[in-house]
């Protein structure tokens, strides 16, 4: 037995799911996986994100509900949540949270069993991190300062950031690569000099398989020292997800690496119910994505990437992929050098198929964008475009609008939250799911008028007389 | 990556030069569907979109291999030099390459000039103006006869350098090998071949530029496989680095075990500033009928693959492993595949590491089976085992250990020649046995005998082979509407009512 420890955390209940199935996967099915993981002596399992709480608000689920059941069905494994200090859904006053409402974030999730937060900001101020930094720690929560990686920024500059989120007083640094652009021989580059930077400051990586390189620079990051990855099941891995847990632990026997991990067996073991749950529920499995430069010229996030992809496919216009992909960059710049992470990937990719689309480029302006421009998201890195200015309106000053008085969850997902009374979710057995699905398609004018049923320890006879049609 | 790629690409042009073209070998019906669909495409399935990749602008079309004969003639009842006829009469700019192994025209045992020549000759009046020759241990001497005999027809002649992940298979053999088979065959192009797809980046960064610079202008196509998820970066590594050509297929005929998508390498050829004289759109056409086929056909298109470092250990693997693995539980000993595995490596080694292609693994394969079953090593040898040793398939470029050599020479049949034997001539006892027959009629009958061609069938050539079914998809459509829906469908010689 080797003491090198392999500590992966599992992205499935978050990016994962985000990535591939966007945010499908209701409170019960996530801690029923949560139970399985937990088995499987992980590092880490996150449990919540920025994405995941407004997907929970749309379903009329509680997010803080959610981590509390994960922790109840993991009990043996660390959770981690994600927390972004900027947001897209545009209520006024809360497009840079304010630390107010990020100090009840760090602490709602603290409350509810988080033992790590991992932090980003997508404009890298040192003030605002601090800030959080310092929340986080006054919980006892462990602190990880997100370190983006973009291919178009030299080593040392992104050591200097290291070296800016070291100072923070976080705990870790996670280089965090969501478009997918990090290559095997750049990280070979990169890591020896941020760890001459940040010491014995751990460096955990997060990558994505965007171009299809994904899996090889894990095991490329393991083989250079990388002892804290962020991996995905199976099912909700490669393309615009992570690399595999599974292919991983694997795999790596066979790169002369002998590392401990987590446990394959059990995570087999979640990875069939996963795959049989997706089954059930009609939803696609990931694939790997083919090896394509287009992700190196838009650098969108997995997530991004994967949205626009489809509706490039949708539209017979996949031919334009190089077209659309340039198209992101040169908004990007236009923008100022706005960093393309969440909140403004996504608008960007959204305006670069606007642009391709429409005869003229920025005949409309996606909301977030528009902010970027009004710089209230901060100001730019560099000199963004002056024609984009004049396209758009100032903001009024002086008027002060009425404060946002919704939940924290609200403030955060940007989605109305219908109250609730906290859930008790209990497993129902396929042949109660079977009836409850019978009788509720029953009500319906357009069911069927006769079903039976019969199996080795049930038989069901449904029989509606709905006049001359039966 | 992408700018570094672009860097050197710009800096290999200089500053006013054009772009260079780089051109590309389309494999759809030949390695595309050989990957996907086990050779299972049928020539009615080809000649709807014949035109339509002749048109398009690649470099080449291969369309046939030694492979797709068997699948032609054995699985699907079908002649091969008619697929060869009928594509040619639709496919009237780009050369057709179709292809000879070695001096191996039935099975893996060598066989007189002769015929080789005769087959060459069939697939050139057949419609080939490309014969690629295919010769895994590089022995040249075995195929100079037929690649002259090709090039006095006037046809264009490749040969395949296989790429081997093995010990002595480094870039400077690779440049002797490629020179070599300039120098003494005087061929259009080298194909640089990948076969197994378990080439990396650094073999590519290492051969590419040491076969460039061995060869002159000889055209350099380069040719892999997407098992490992590395085929198209690596095509366009090989583009970067001075391959010419790169061998691809019309998508979703690509990837996962195939080779990389034409319209994706094209793409991002451009994108690095090469040029490519590809119409793409025309291409999606012919992806929209292909995949329309897989689907109606029952067969798979190309899936992207998952890197996983397993896939270097062995290169004993897929159809050829399974075959070992019955043949095992069969001997009453399959719980000792293990064991053989682990001697295939040292036995592979011992040979010279002779490249995974067949007929050596199973040569390698029976070797090792014998070793584990009788304690010592080479004390029984099986006869290709010796033949091999003794240079009856080629001269073997990497010298086998001395004590190894002695041993298989010593434990062998001693009814195999030191030297290989002069091969005799096949065909006037064949002409004798099918007194009339033509050409193409003895070939086959050579290859598969004559129950097997006679059962042959002509191609569909009609037109009414279609991916489409519009009368199933109305019927499926008008179903899903449920009861209580009415449809009056009319035409000019029909009406149809359903409700």
């Amino acid at each position: 037995m080797t003491d090198d420890i392999l500590r992966i955390t599992d992205t499935s209940l978050t990016d994962g799911q985000d990535a591939v199935w966007e945010n499908t996967l209701t409170t019960p099915m996530v801690t029923r996986l949560a139970a399985l993981l937990d088995r499987a002596r992980l590092a880490t399992i996150e449990a919540l994100s920025p994405a995941v709480i407004a997907s929970c608000l749309a379903r009329g689920e509680d997010p803080w509900q959610r981590i509390k059941d994960i922790r109840a069905h993991a009990p043996g494994t660390r959770l981690r949540a994600s927390i972004n200090s900027m947001t897209s859904h545009g209520i006024h006053g809360l497009d840079v949270l304010p630390q107010a409402v990020l100090n009840d974030w760090v602490n709602q999730m603290s409350q509810a069993g988080i033992d790590e937060v991992l932090v980003s900001d997508p404009m890298l101020n040192t003030e605002r991190l601090q800030g959080i930094i310092a929340s986080i720690k006054a919980t006892g929560m462990r602190s990880i300062a997100v370190l983006p990686f973009i291919n178009a920024v030299g080593n040392n500059a992104l050591a200097d950031t290291a070296d800016m989120l070291k100072a923070t007083g976080a705990d870790a640094i996670q280089l965090r690569d969501e478009a997918g652009v990090l290559s095997a021989e750049r990280l070979a580059e990169v890591l020896p000099i941020l760890r001459a930077r940040l010491g014995d400051l751990p460096v955990s990586l997060h990558i994505r398989c965007v171009t299809g390189l994904g899996p090889l620079v894990a095991f490329e990051a393991v083989r250079l020292g990388i002892r804290e990855l962020d991996t995905a099941l199976p099912t909700l891995a490669n393309g615009p997800s992570l690399p595999s847990s599974l292919n991983l632990l694997r795999g790596m026997p066979a790169t002369g690496v002998t590392v401990a991990g987590p446990v394959a067996g059990q995570l087999e073991t979640a990875e069939d119910w996963l795959a049989d749950l997706a089954a059930r529920e009609g939803l696609e499995a990931s694939l790997p994505w083919n090896f394509d430069l287009a992700p190196y010229i838009h650098t969108l996030t997995g997530t991004a990437a994967r949205q626009a992809y489809t509706v490039l496919e949708k539209t017979k216009a996949w031919h334009q992929l190089h077209d659309f992909s340039h198209e992101c960059a040169t908004i990007a710049q236009e923008l100022g050098n706005v960093p393309v992470v969440a909140p403004f990937a996504d608008p960007i990719a959204q305006q670069a198929l606007w642009n391709i689309a429409a005869k003229a480029r920025w005949t409309r302006i996606h909301p977030v964008l528009r902010r970027v421009i009004q710089e209230i998201y901060g100001p730019p890195r560099t000199a963004p475009d002056p024609g984009l200015a004049a396209k758009i309106g100032r903001i009024r000053v002086g008027a002060s609008p009425t404060p946002f008085s919704g939940c924290l969850a609200e403030q955060i997902g940007g989605v109305p939250a219908r109250i609730v009374p906290p859930i008790s979710y209990a497993e129902t057995t396929p042949l109660e799911a079977l009836t409850h699905g019978l009788l509720e398609h029953v009500q319906r004018s357009d069911g069927f008028s006769f079903v039976d049923v019969a199996g080795p320890d049930a038989h069901i006879h449904l029989h509606l007389n709905r006049g001359p049609h039966v | 990556m992408f700018e570094h790629l672009k860097q050197q690409v710009a800096a290999a042009r200089g500053p006013n030069a054009k772009p260079r073209t780089i051109t590309l070998t389309d494999s759809t019906f030949r390695d595309g569907q050989q990957c996907l669909w086990a050779t299972r495409m049928r020539t009615e399935h080809m000649l709807p979109v014949a035109e339509k990749l002749d048109a398009a602008g690649f470099d080449t079309l291969e369309t046939l291999a030694l492979v797709q004969y068997d699948g032609a003639v054995i699985f699907l009842q079908e002649n091969p030099f008619e697929r060869l006829r009928l594509q040619r009469q639709r496919i009237r700019k780009t050369p057709m390459r179709a292809a000879v192994r070695s001096n191996m025209l039935s099975g893996f045992a060598p066989v007189g000039f002769d015929i080789t020549k005769l087959f060459i000759d069939c697939q050139i009046a057949a419609g080939a103006r490309d014969i690629a020759f295919l010769e895994s241990l590089h022995a040249w001497e075995i195929i100079a006869p037929g690649v002259a005999h090709a090039k006095a027809q006037g046809v264009k002649t490749t040969v395949a350098v296989l790429y081997n992940d093995a010990p002595g298979y480094d870039a400077s053999y690779y440049a002797q090998v490629a020179r070599e088979a300039v120098e003494k065959l005087g061929i259009d192009r080298i194909m640089f071949a990948d076969a197994g797809g378990t080439m990396t980046l650094a073999a590519v960064r290492a051969i590419i530029p040491a076969i460039r610079g061995a060869i002159g202008d000889v055209v350099l196509e380069f040719n892999t496989h997407c098992m490992t998820g590395l085929g198209p970066i690596l095509a366009l590594e090989a583009a970067v680095l001075g391959a010419d050509n790169l061998f691809v297929s019309t998508e979703p005929m690509a990837f996962g075990p195939a080779p990389p998508g034409a319209q994706m390498i094209a793409r991002n050829l451009r994108a690095l500033g090469f040029r490519v004289d590809l119409d793409d759109r025309a291409l999606d056409e012919v992806s929209e009928y292909l995949g329309a086929l897989a689907a109606r056909e029952g067969h798979p298109v190309g899936i992207p693959a998952e890197y996983d470092p397993r896939q270097y250990q062995t290169q004993y693997a897929g159809g050829a492993l399974e075959n070992m693995k019955a043949q095992l539980a069969a001997a009453g000993i399959g719980d000792r595949l293990g064991e053989v595995l682990d001697e295939i490596t040292r036995v592979r080694l011992d040979l010279g590491s002779p490249i995974m292609a067949t007929p050596f693994p199973a040569i390698v394969a029976a070797q090792a089976v014998m070793n584990v079953l009788h304690g010592e090593r080479y004390r029984v040898v099986p006869d290709e085992v010796k033949k091999y040793v003794c240079g009856h398939y080629g001269k073997l470029r990497i010298a086998i250990e001395g004590n190894v050599a002695d041993k298989i020479i010593g434990n062998g049949a001693k009814g195999i020649a030191l030297d290989p034997p002069e091969l005799p001539p096949v065909l006037p006892a064949l002409r004798a046995r099918y007194p009339g027959m033509d050409d193409e009629g003895l070939i086959l009958r050579f290859m598969y005998g004559e129950e097997r061609i006679n059962a042959l069938k002509a191609a569909r050539t009609d037109v009414a082979f279609s991916v489409r079914h519009p009368l199933e998809d109305l019927v499926r459509g008008l179903d899903k509407m449920g009861a209580g829906a009415r449809a009056h469908i009319s035409g000019t010689d029909f009406s149809f009512r359903a409700g």
